[in-house]
This record gives C-alpha cells, sequence and structure tokens, in this order.
C-alpha cells in the first residue's frame, strides 16, 4: 500500500462505513472521496458493482440498502441488518447525501433526540406548547449490544409528508453502530408497520462528515421526489444546530454538558462511545 | 394564482417566497427535483427557462425567471405602499438596482460555496469563500454607516425594499459554505431586522428572531 | 504602561441593541453578549450547557436568552436556567447555568473579561472625558502585526493593547490568533455633519491599515 491511511482510531478502521448511494454515483467516473482523513475514489461500474481504492488498493466493499460500503481495517463483523428495507411494498430511497461540518456522533446524537422538534422543526415534528417529552425506555441489546430506546412518544403536528392532521407519535430508536442510527415511527397508511429512516454519517474527518438518509416507508401516493423533499427538508433545518455545536467532538465526559431526562438516549450513547473506546469524533472522558 | 417553480432549501426560490409571504400574495409551489433529480436542467423545464435555473413565476401567463427581477415584478405589480419597489424615484431605483447586482455576486459566491460544501459541486471554494467575504465587507461597512444616519435598510430609512429581500438569503446560510458572520456585527443586526418583518416567514436553515407566542 | 488586567473591548454600546446577541471573541474565546430590555448587559461563553449550541444564534426575548436547541431559558445576570420544555413542570437544578464573564460599559464600549473575579475597577483608564467612539475594524491578521502597521501611522503604544496618536485612542481586541478587531475613541465630541466626516476618515485610515496587514499575513 503506497497511500497512507491518516487515522489511528482501531475502532473506527475495523469498521464498515458508508461511502455512497449508489444510484447517485455516475457509472464509469470515479470519484473522490474522504474517509476517516483519507482519500479514496469509488467508482460504480456498468453492472453496478461498486470499486473503491485506496490509491492504487482496492478496498473490500458491501452493498447495502442501496449504499456502498467500505472498511480501512479488518472487521470482525458484518454490517447490521434492517429487516424492514427488504418488504416488497416499501419505498427504499436516499433522501439526500449531505456534506456538513459537524463530527458524526454529534449527527447520531441529534437523530435521536426529541427534545428538539418544536425548535427547530417547528410545526412539522413538533409545536409549542406540546415540548413535554414523557419518560421513555433506553436500553443496550443483549444479542447485538445495540442502543435501542422505546415509548418515545411527541405530538407532531405534520409526522410525515402524507400526515392530515397533528397527533402523537412513537418512535423507537436504534444504534446500530457508532456512526449510524435508525429511526422506526408509526406511520400514517398502516398502524401494524413502521416507516424506517435512517442517517448513515460517512466520517471525512473528526470534525467533518457526508449524512447519508435512509427512507424506507410505507407510502402509495408520493412520488419519490416529494418523499425525498420532506426529508431534506427536516434536515435542513437541522444543520444550522449541528453546526454550531462546540466543541464539535462529542464529549464523553458526562460533567462537560448537562442533561435533563428527556436525554437518556444521549447519555446512554455517549456512555456506549466509551464503553466501546470510540476516539474518533469524540473528546473521550 | 401565481405558479413559483421552486425547491424548498434554495435561497433564491425563499427570495419570491418571502416576498410573497410578506405581501399576502397567494401562490402555488411547484416543486422541482433539483437534488438528486437535477430537473431544472431536464427537456421540459429549459423549455421554461432555458438557462435550466429557478425560481422560475408564472403569472397567468406571464413568465420570468431571475430571482432579483422576479422581486421587481412582484413588488411593482403587488404592492399598493409602493415602498417596496419605489416608482418615481430614481435615485432610489438605481441604488436598489445596485444592490440587486450585490445579490446576484453574493449568489455567485456564497451561495457557490454552500452548495460545494453541502452538495459536492465541484468549483473553486476558496474563490467563492474569498469573494463572500470580500462582499460582506463592503455590506458590513455600508450597513454600519447607514446606522449611523438612523437607516435600517440597504436603501432607505423608514421601510425595507426588495434590495434587503435579494441580499439577506444567501447572507444568512453563509455557515453552511464555511462563511461566519462574526466578523460582521452590523450584517448581524440588519439580519435580524429583517427577520422581524411583519410577514416573514422562514425557510429550512434559518431560524426566526422571535420565539412564538403560545 | 497601563496593563488591561483582561479586560477587553468587544462592541459599542450602542450596537449591543435590544433583542439581539452579539457573537464576539477575545483570545480565542466566543461570548455572547446581549442586553435585557432593562439595559443590563451579559456577556456569557457562547455554548449553552446542555449540548454545546452557540447561544448567539439563540433568542434574546428581553429578559432570557432561550438556545435555539431545546428552548432551555437563561435568566439575564445570573444566568440561571430557568425552564426546560422538555419538563415544562420542573424547576430546573441549579446546576444548570451559563458560564457568565466580567462586563461593564465603559468610554462608550462593552468591556468583558474572561477571567473568575474580574474586577471592574481594573479596565483600563484612558483618560477621555468627551469623546465620540468610532467604527470598529476587524482584521485578519495577529494583533502584533496590526499593532505594527498602526504604529507605522502614527500611533504609538499606550499600554496593554492601546495605542494613541493623532487625537485617537486605538483599543485592539485579540480575537484568536490570526482574527483583531481594533476598537478607536476620538477625543471631543464629535455631531452631526462633523461627526460622520470623522467617522469616514477614521474608517478609510484603518481600512488601509488592515488592507495592509492582511497582505503581510497572507
Amino acid at each position: 500500500m503506497t497511500e497512507a491511511i491518516h487515522c489511528t482510531d482501531r475502532v473506527a478502521l475495523d469498521e464498515w462505513h458508508v461511502l455512497a448511494a449508489v444510484t447517485e454515483l455516475p457509472v464509469g467516473v470515479p470519484k473522490a472521496t474522504r474517509l476517516l482523513d483519507t482519500d479514496l475514489t469509488i467508482e460504480r461500474r456498468l453492472d453496478d458493482t461498486v470499486a473503491v481504492r485506496l490509491g492504487e488498493t482496492a478496498l473490500p466493499v458491501r452493498l447495502k440498502f442501496g449504499y456502498a460500503w467500505t472498511t480501512l481495517g479488518s472487521p470482525d463483523h458484518e454490517l447490521f441488518d434492517i429487516p424492514e428495507y427488504a418488504e416488497p411494498d416499501r419505498r427504499n430511497l436516499n433522501a439526500a447525501s449531505v456534506g456538513l461540518y459537524c463530527s458524526a456522533p454529534r449527527a447520531v446524537e441529534n437523530f435521536l433526540d426529541l427534545g428538539h422538534f418544536a425548535f427547530v422543526h417547528t410545526n412539522y415534528l413538533g409545536v409549542e406548547p406540546h415540548t413535554e417529552i414523557k419518560p421513555y425506555k433506553v436500553e443496550i441489546t443483549a444479542e447485538r449490544g445495540e442502543i435501542v430506546a422505546t415509548k418515545c412518544i411527541a405530538y407532531q403536528p405534520q409526522a410525515s409528508l402524507i400526515a392530515t392532521d397533528g397527533h402523537d407519535v412513537e418512535y423507537v430508536y436504534r444504534v446500530p453502530h457508532p456512526y449510524c442510527a435508525i429511526l422506526y415511527k408509526s406511520n400514517d397508511v398502516d398502524p401494524a408497520r413502521q416507516d424506517v429512516i435512517a442517517i448513515f454519517l460517512q466520517p471525512s474527518s473528526e470534525e467533518r462528515v457526508v449524512a447519508h438518509m435512509l427512507l424506507s416507508v410505507l407510502d402509495e401516493v408520493s412520488p419519490d421526489a416529494a418523499i425525498r423533499a420532506y426529508q431534506q427538508l427536516i434536515f435542513s433545518q437541522d444543520k444550522p444546530i449541528l453546526e454550531n455545536q462546540v466543541p464539535k467532538r462529542l464529549p464523553l465526559n458526562m460533567r462537560s454538558e448537562l442533561s435533563a431526562r428527556a436525554d437518556a438516549s444521549s447519555s446512554t450513547y455517549r456512555r456506549w462511545l466509551a464503553d466501546h473506546n470510540v476516539r474518533y469524533g469524540t473528546l473521550p472522558a | 394564482m401565481i405558479k413559483l417553480y421552486d425547491f424548498e432549501i434554495s435561497g433564491n426560490c425563499y427570495k419570491p417566497r418571502l416576498l410573497m409571504g410578506i405581501l399576502g400574495v397567494r401562490f402555488e409551489r411547484i416543486a422541482l427535483d433539483f437534488y438528486p433529480g437535477r430537473e431544472h436542467k431536464s427537456p421540459w423545464f429549459l423549455k421554461i427557462n432555458p438557462l435550466g435555473q429557478i425560481p422560475v413565476i408564472d403569472d397567468d401567463g406571464f413568465v420570468l425567471r431571475d430571482a432579483q427581477a422576479i422581486l421587481v415584478y412582484l413588488a411593482a405589480q403587488y404592492d399598493p405602499s409602493g415602498l417596496w419597489y419605489p416608482r418615481g424615484d430614481p435615485e432610489m431605483q438605481g441604488r436598489i438596482a445596485q444592490w440587486l447586482g450585490f445579490a446576484d455576486a453574493i449568489t455567485a459566491t456564497a451561495s457557490a460555496a454552500r452548495l460545494h460544501d453541502g452538495l459536492f459541486y465541484d468549483l473553486d471554494i476558496d474563490k467563492a469563500r474569498s469573494g463572500a467575504h470580500a462582499l460582506f465587507r463592503v455590506l458590513d461597512e455600508h450597513l454600519w454607516f447607514a446606522e449611523q444616519e438612523g437607516q435600517d435598510w440597504l436603501c432607505s430609512t423608514g421601510h425595507p425594499t426588495i434590495a434587503d429581500i435579494a441580499c439577506f438569503p444567501y447572507v444568512m446560510l453563509s455557515e453552511e459554505g464555511g462563511i461566519s458572520r462574526l466578523p460582521y456585527p452590523a450584517i448581524r443586526r440588519w439580519t435580524d431586522r429583517v427577520k422581524r418583518i411583519p410577514g416573514f416567514t422562514v425557510m429550512p436553515g434559518i431560524f426566526p428572531a422571535d420565539a412564538v407566542s403560545v | 504602561m497601563e496593563n488591561n488586567r483582561g479586560w477587553f473591548p468587544v462592541a459599542r454600546v450602542e450596537e449591543v441593541v435590544p433583542r439581539h446577541v452579539v457573537q464576539a471573541q477575545i483570545l480565542g474565546q466566543e461570548v455572547a453578549v446581549w442586553r435585557d430590555d432593562a439595559g443590563q448587559v451579559n456577556a456569557w461563553e457562547n455554548r449553552c450547557p446542555h449540548r454545546g449550541v452557540r447561544l448567539s444564534i439563540g433568542i434574546n426575548d428581553g429578559k432570557e436568552l432561550r438556545c435555539q436547541y431545546h428552548g432551555w431559558r437563561y435568566a439575564s445576570g445570573s444566568g440561571q436556567c430557568t425552564y426546560i420544555p422538555a419538563h415544562p413542570g420542573q424547576k430546573p437544578a441549579n446546576v444548570i447555568k451559563t458560564k457568565p464573564y466580567g462586563v461593564t460599559e465603559r468610554y462608550g464600549f462593552v468591556w468583558v473579561n474572561l477571567g473568575e473575579d474580574a474586577d471592574v475597577a481594573e479596565v483600563p483608564a484612558l483618560g477621555l472625558n468627551a469623546f465620540t467612539t468610532l467604527r470598529s475594524i476587524y482584521v485578519a491578521a495577529p494583533a502584533a502585526a496590526v499593532t505594527g502597521r498602526l504604529e507605522g501611522q502614527g500611533f504609538a503604544p499606550a499600554g496593554d493593547y492601546t495605542l494613541e496618536g493623532n487625537g485617537t485612542t486605538l483599543l485592539i481586541q485579540p480575537m484568536d490568533g490570526g482574527q483583531t478587531i481594533v476598537h478607536g475613541l476620538a477625543a471631543g465630541e464629535a455631531e452631526g455633519a462633523e461627526r460622520l466626516a470623522l467617522l469616514r476618515r477614521h474608517n478609510e485610515l484603518l481600512t488601509e491599515v488592515r488592507d495592509a496587514a492582511e497582505r503581510e499575513a497572507a
């Protein structure tokens, strides 16, 4: 290998990281991209396979959920699953792949957060005075050691593109990867099933990411562009918040930033990162 | 009803949305799949605007492109007060045109930087950012001296004009392109004043200046 | 030579306007400066103690500063958190407060001191009774480069971060290693057209100094 890998965090190196939504890659044109301070090229071929290179060296590639993933090290596990993605009536889309000036853990935390809906997503995901967040449950699952938060309830004026009125919405959150988070929310088509929205952060550097957002939703009427546009709107509202957090790296010292009970997911996530020795994008305690 | 060919997170499309909201003009938004679909470059839209750019308005068959031109038309057509684009005052019209041109330069710099950093447009980012800072210096100085003469707006004393609407969005979104407004205190005060114009509405990435009274 | 004991001007008093938050920076530390409706000025670490969002993008409602992220509210003066919207019925714990810096108003400027137990008596005495505050000039260059250029324009050091010359007192606010703000006061209280002419002349002179210092720093 003639090209250098600049990251030294073994946990980050030995993990799978997202690089691109396959359908957004031009065919036959190598594109430059950055992962863990390291310059790579990614190329989609005519047969829809994807090649990722570090200099001349081919890196391992996984195609999952419509994205190309790679690793700079040797993961001892495969990528997590999202079984809903394979359901035949799902609309599976990449909402957007957006660059922003924040660390991956800050973006994950924002994705897990309920208390900002009325202030950042006013009249969409929340509205004053319905700001109360009732206690919810957070645990680490026994089988895979993932964070799962359940019974997260928020009153939402417009919970999805096709919502017609305001109502309580129940969320489940799942963190299966240091820089990925998934939410499951009650949908407006079938109360027995859930819409799935995921954020996969590509850590270009410790303080710069590309946020790739997967939508796996039940919606029989809306065009793809409209479904994407709604998520692009929501994420664009979060952008100035994420880009104005100081410090950019997530402090793992539980006393640096003060939490309220509504921050149970975030507190668990910070402890989880510390337990897994995730140093890239964090300020260890 | 006016049709607006639109994209939610485009600052240029926000300009007519903002002015129409303030003037109380109803409009229908036709959302283009700007990203990732590049619908603004599609054959059907190039027939409407051969430059392949948004916003475009269609007011009952009158089609107009260019955000600044649209602001001129909307103010001339729909502002009974005549304050947003005063006619019969050549100096004022000249001044407004000057700052509309300035707004275009802000688009070429600050908006370009935002597209580069957010959506990976391939362009000279250093030139875009330094260009934006050069403009912001001019803007900050102009606004500072305007304040010294009791003037709250770019072109006038008592009332904002379309020049303020034109310059506001990409100034307000500048941080998304790595352009901080910390060095520009007069600009920061002016953006608060724009946000307090009655009928002001936000776009994603911009927050209101005041808490909503509950 | 007067030692400023950590006190730096950050804005002209008239520029800390109501219902606004000034974003300032001293020696690498960002400061949120705001005035409540009763006129009291606050200078706080520019970071909400909850999740670190800059208070300068928050809302000054005249009594409190509300963080833009979760709407947490902080009282003028004490910086105490008074309300957490996610838990509307509960009084926030006393420990939840913003970090206030020393702040005072003197010679037409808001001065801030990052140190603990800053003593307002230690704001430099400039020996000015009547004065006109001038436009503050931001320079993308280190304070030493700016001071060097100013000395070449007839200003002489008159204390830490202070220069005098040409009937003008200049106050240096070091933002960080590469950015500086030069505040100024002219002796005598100018008014009307004379004042505007003075402001413009000073602005022109300092702009030349800025351009030269930035060319040098590039």
